[in-house]
Order: C-alpha cells, then sequence, then structure tokens
C-alpha cells in the first residue's frame, strides 16, 4: 500500500453535494454502511538512502505520520453500487480495509451491518465479502474447487445452500473446466473468477471489492464487470468498489465518491462528477477552408485539444463557452462548431492521474 | 469446529501432495540430526556402554527420538510467518474462523504424512543398528500422551514465535534460537540424564525437555513411576503456560497488525 503525504499539500476543500438519493434497495436487504468522521493516521519510518543514513537510523528515526484516510464521512443504503475514486496511494484500499475489519480506526466511527467491523464477530464476518485484486482465499497448489468446499464448511452452508449457490456462480462466471485444475495453472483473469465465486458462495449481504479487475484484459475485466452487476441485481447486495479502470465505474456505480490524499472530495452522482471536475466544454471547429486549421492560431481561443483534417477541437471554460463561441464564429470563416461536455473517460482519468485534482475546485 | 478442521486437514494434506520431493526432503530433517547424534553416542559406547547406557539403548533411544522429533516439531515460522509477512493473513482474518486453526491442520496434516516416509526409514535404520530397550505397556501409553502434549506445546509455542512477525521481519531468528534449546535442552545432543548436573536442572525446569525429550523417556522406559508423573506434571503445566502466551501475543498481533495496515 502506498500512502500520500497530505501534510505538504494545500488542503483540498470538500465539495457538498445535492443531498444523494440512495436507489430503493432490494427487500430483506440489509447491508446500511455508516461512516463518520473517519480517520487512520500511519507512522512511517523513513531515512534517506545509503549507508551513513541506514547506521543512521539505528540510532535515531525519524518517523512521519501519514494521513492515509483523513476525516472522511458517507452513507451507503442497504442494496447501492458506490465506486470509490482516487488515484494510487489516495486512501481507498485503507477504507475498504476499515469497513471490512482488516484494519482498525484512528479515530471516527464506522459501522457497517449495525456492526463495528474491527470487532470482526462472527456472524458480521458470516454476511461480508471482501475481494482483493491482489491477494485470495484461493490456494495455490490445490484446485479452486476444493478451496470452495473449505468456504462451505468454513460458513455452515447446507449441501444445498453450497450447491445452488456454486451452481449459479459457475453458470454465470463460466467456472465449470475451472473447477478442477490447479490454481497455480489459472490465468490471472481464470483466477480471479474463482476468487470472485470463493467470495460470494455464502452470498454476502455487504460485498467489499478492491481492484477486482486489475491486471485482466479488456474482455475479462467486462465479463466481472457484468457479473458485479447481475449479483448486486439478483441479490441486492451493497457493493463498494475500488477500481483503476474507469470502464468499471461507469458500468457499475451510479454514484461515485473520490478520495484524494485521505480526503474525501466529491460524493454523487457520476454525471455531476463531470461538470465539477472538468469544469469545461469541447468545442469541435470545421473551417470553410481545411487548409486554414494549420495555419490559424487557434491558441488564441482557447486549449488545443487535438486538430485533424480541417477541423480542431478546442478545451475551453465552461464559463467561457459561449463567448469564445461568439469570437470564433466572428474571426474564422467557420462551417460547422459543435459545443461538447468532456467524455466521462476523460474526466476520471483525469481523476486517476491526479492533475485535476489540486485545483479543480476553484474553477467552478 | 471438527467439520472445520478435517476440511483443512484434507485441504493440506492435497497441497502437500503436490510437493512430494520436497516433502520427502522435510521429513528427513527429522531423521537426520537424530541419525548423527545415534552414530557418535553409539560409537562412543563401543562395547562396553558408557554411564551405564549400552550401545542398543543409545540405538533405541534415538530412533524412537526421530519419531517423536517428527509428531511433535512445529512448522509454523514458515506457514503461519510467511502468510503474516507477505499479508496472505488479511485473507484468513476475513473468515469467520480463528486462522490458528487452519495452522493446527496443517501441522497435525504434514505430520501425518511423514509418518509414510518415517516409519519405514526407522525400521530400515532399527535393521541395521538393532536397538535394545525394556519398556512397560504404561509407560509407552504415558509416551503417547506425553507425545501430544508436547506436539501442542511445540505448536504454542511455535505459533507464539511466528506471531512475532507481526512486529519483526525475522522472527525465524528468534525460532533459530529455540531450535538450538531444543538441541541441547531436549534431549538430542545426548539424552538429558547424560548432561552435567547444573545443564540437566535446568532442563528439568525448562520448557524444552518437555516439547521433545519427554515422551522419548517415556517410551524408552528411562524413568521410574514418580519421575514420570512429576514430568507429565510439568509438561501440563507448560502447555497452560503456552495457551496464554499464544492468546495475548495473537491479541495483541492482530491489534498492531490492523494498526500499521496488512
Amino acid at each position: 500500500m502506498t500512502q500520500l503525504d497530505t501534510a505538504a499539500d494545500p488542503v483540498a476543500p470538500t465539495i457538498t453535494m445535492p443531498a444523494h438519493e440512495p436507489p430503493t434497495a432490494a427487500p430483506g436487504a440489509g447491508g446500511r454502511i455508516h461512516v463518520s468522521r473517519l480517520s487512520k493516521y500511519y507512522s512511517v519510518h523513513e531515512r534517506e538512502a545509503g549507508l551513513r543514513a541506514a547506521f543512521g537510523s539505528l540510532v535515531r528515526r525519524k518517523y512521519r505520520e501519514v494521513r492515509a484516510v483523513d476525516d472522511i464521512s458517507f452513507e451507503v443504503a442497504p442494496g447501492e453500487v458506490v465506486g470509490f475514486l482516487g488515484p494510487n496511494g489516495a486512501g481507498k484500499t485503507t477504507t475498504l480495509k476499515m469497513l471490512s475489519g482488516l484494519l482498525h480506526p484512528t479515530s471516527g466511527e464506522v459501522r457497517v451491518l449495525d456492526r463495528e467491523p474491527f470487532a470482526r464477530e462472527r456472524d458480521y464476518l458470516h454476511r461480508i465479502s471482501m475481494v482483493m485484486g491482489n491477494k485470495g482465499q484461493l490456494q495455490w497448489d490445490i484446485p479452486p474447487g476444493d478451496a470452495f468446499l473449505v468456504n462451505k464448511v468454513v460458513y455452515g452452508l447446507s449441501n444445498e445452500e453450497f450447491h445452488s449457490s456454486l451452481a449459479e456462480l459457475t453458470e454465470l462466471l463460466d467456472l465449470g473446466p475451472l473447477l478442477k485444475k490447479q490454481v497455480r495453472a489459472l490465468s490471472l483473469g481464470e483466477r480471479m473468477k474463482c476468487e470472485l465465486a470463493a467470495a460470494l458462495l455464502h452470498r454476502p449481504v455487504v460485498l467489499f471489492l478492491d481492484e477486482p479487475t486489475i491486471g485482466l484484459d479488456v474482455t475479462m475485466q467486462a465479463r466481472i464487470r457484468a457479473f458485479i452487476a447481475e449479483y448486486n441485481r439478483r441479490t441486492g447486495a451493497t457493493v463498494l468498489l475500488t477500481s483503476h479502470y474507469m470502464a468499471d465505474v461507469v458500468a457499475l456505480c451510479k454514484r461515485v465518491i473520490v478520495i484524494h490524499q485521505g480526503k474525501l472530495l466529491y460524493d454523487g452522482g457520476l454525471e455531476a462528477l463531470a461538470g465539477r471536475i472538468a469544469p469545461y466544454k469541447l468545442l469541435t471547429v470545421k473551417l470553410e477552408d481545411p487548409d486554414l486549421i494549420s495555419h490559424t492560431r487557434l491558441e488564441a481561443y482557447g486549449e488545443l485539444h487535438h486538430s485533424e483534417e480541417g477541423q480542431a477541437t478546442l478545451r475551453v471554460l465552461r464559463a467561457e463557452a459561449p463567448s469564445v463561441t461568439a469570437r470564433l464564429l466572428a474571426e474564422l470563416p467557420v462551417s460547422d462548431l459543435s459545443v461538447e461536455d468532456p467524455p466521462i473517460e476523460d474526466v476520471i482519468d483525469q481523476v486517476f492521474t491526479g492533475d485535476a485534482l489540486g485545483g479543480w475546485t476553484g474553477r467552478e | 469446529m471438527f467439520a472445520m478442521f478435517r476440511v483443512f486437514f484434507v485441504n493440506q494434506w492435497a497441497s502437500f501432495l503436490a510437493y512430494r520431493v520436497v516433502f520427502f526432503l522435510y521429513t528427513m530433517w527429522a531423521v537426520l540430526p537424530p541419525l548423527i547424534y545415534l552414530s557418535v553416542w553409539t560409537t562412543i559406547a563401543g562395547g562396553d556402554g558408557v554411564a551405564g547406557w549400552t550401545r542398543g539403548q543409545f540405538v533405541a533411544y534415538y530412533l524412537i527420538f526421530m519419531v517423536v522429533n517428527h509428531l511433535t516439531g512445529s512448522i509454523e515460522i514458515h506457514t503461519v510467518g510467511y502468510e503474516i509477512q507477505n499479508g496472505d493473513l488479511s485473507a484468513r482474518l476475513l473468515l469467520p474462523v480463528h486462522p490458528g486453526l487452519r495452522s493446527l491442520a496443517s501441522n497435525v496434516g504434514y505430520k501425518a504424512i511423514g509418518i509414510f516416509v518415517l516409519v519405514p526409514t526407522v525400521l530400515l535404520l532399527a535393521a541395521i543398528f538393532r536397538p535394545e530397550f525394556d519398556t512397560t505397556a504404561p509407560m509407552v501409553a504415558l509416551g503417547v500422551v506425553s507425545t501430544l502434549i508436547a506436539a501442542l506445546l511445540q505448536f504454542l509455542v511455535g505459533y507464539s514465535v511466528a506471531l512475532l512477525s507481526f512486529w519483526i521481519t525475522r522472527a525465524d531468528a528468534v525460532m533459530q534460537l529455540n531450535s538450538m534449546f531444543l538441541l541441547l535442552l531436549a534431549g538430542q545432543i545426548a539424552p538429558i540424564a547424560l548432561l552435567p548436573d547444573g545443564l540437566r536442572q535446568a532442563a528439568n525446569v525448562l520448557p524444552y525437555r518437555y516439547m521433545l525429550s519427554l515422551p522419548v523417556e517415556l517410551f524408552t522406559g528411562t524413568l521410574n513411576a514418580s519421575a514420570a508423573a512429576a514430568g507429565l506434571g510439568i509438561q501440563c503445566l507448560w502447555l497452560v503456560a503456552a495457551w496464554f502466551l499464544v492468546r495475548a501475543v495473537w491479541r495483541r498481533g492482530v491489534y498492531h497488525y490492523s494498526a500499521v495496515g496488512g
């Protein structure tokens, strides 16, 4: 896990969004999550590179406080699918680990299913599951089918529950040919499918997914994504996921929580996020004489996004879009002009690279 | 609980079977060191014996030692310690069962499977070296009980040491220290009866004799009734102590783990 030091950075203000409307929960689902002023600080030992510093650190160690999660609050209603967005080290995994009970908070309150996760009570662990993209329940040397049997006993599933669950998962994830192979012989994507199956055999009410599609090819990502959506639809389980792939988030989550340097920056709908984080429009201009594009100083109107055969796309601040449009029409022989919102992919890409987060709130 | 133990056990068995050669070599670790001491002591004993022990008695002592050594040995520094270091423990902590149960099953599985290598080896060595010993059925029965307690004791101590991986990255160094004491004070280099007075008294108080040597002493019939009873009594006390130790270390360790992340 990587952490970022927030001490050196200006504190980014939190945006409060219009009250989020949770979708109506599937009947019987109780996967409510309550997080209030949650923080997790680590104390990290650090030293300069080199032998001299190595000896120095034997005598006197320098510690630095890292605020992995810094005073965040949110609520998740039963049956919701919420995506955590943020660059590496933003605090997404730390938050998920606190929710699943693997980490105890430095301060603040977490309640999942009306329990304190860190107490790791049996009945709590019976109702949740966490899938970590880089660590799993499967054992390297034995087939996944054997690991499923372990989970059957550990979760106390009856033969009937186990077989109906397994049959459903086998069908949805196409596990048939994989069950008898040694785990070490499975591809990354096949292994992730088996990990998901192992995590879902006991039909958890709350599901935490930490980078479930990491390292998978596009087809497999889509497959896993469709499966998660289907599981949520069928069982009404609450799903919280972190991902590096914007497609995961776009496909699965109506609601996103953006975390950056431990702070919650945004909590709300995916579409509204675009307006907040990318306060610009894309102006695509076509000129009457295509050759003119390369000779015109379009930078005078806005940031040149890209240009091709006789047309160019400019990035212009949302507020300035009308006046820039007027100027373009007045000053150039425009044959066609369109004004669009940036694609959500670009917006999320900006979240992940962290570029947009430092000052984005000020540009509304 | 038993169903869980069984499924972990079967799983572990399957996992070990995937490494037949490695497994054979591991089992040899229980055999080779005692075999070396056996050769040394039978040579010293020669025809006349030493300190009242005949050559055949040394052979019996060390052959039984091999079996008990395998049945009581701790593998937790390799299993649990490794899980903590690479973070796999996280996945275990998410299951609604104490991870220790899986470790215990894996310990028992390892030993059960090793028997298949060990028994033929010991029988072969017995045919070559011709052991002699004089024991009684009650002593053998006590030996079985004592072996079970010793195995549990080593498991708990090994587990506690492995849990040090929560704080330090080289818990295996602490385990080495433990092995050194087992070598010296648990009847490996020499039967405890043959140790110098001071060391022998220390061995009778410290836990190491009860982790390995006591069952061998019982099986070979070298203890009288009162010494056997006293030995088993102290062994039980150490078992209780180890139980409290492992609980305390576990609780603090998991708290620490979840404080720093894993």
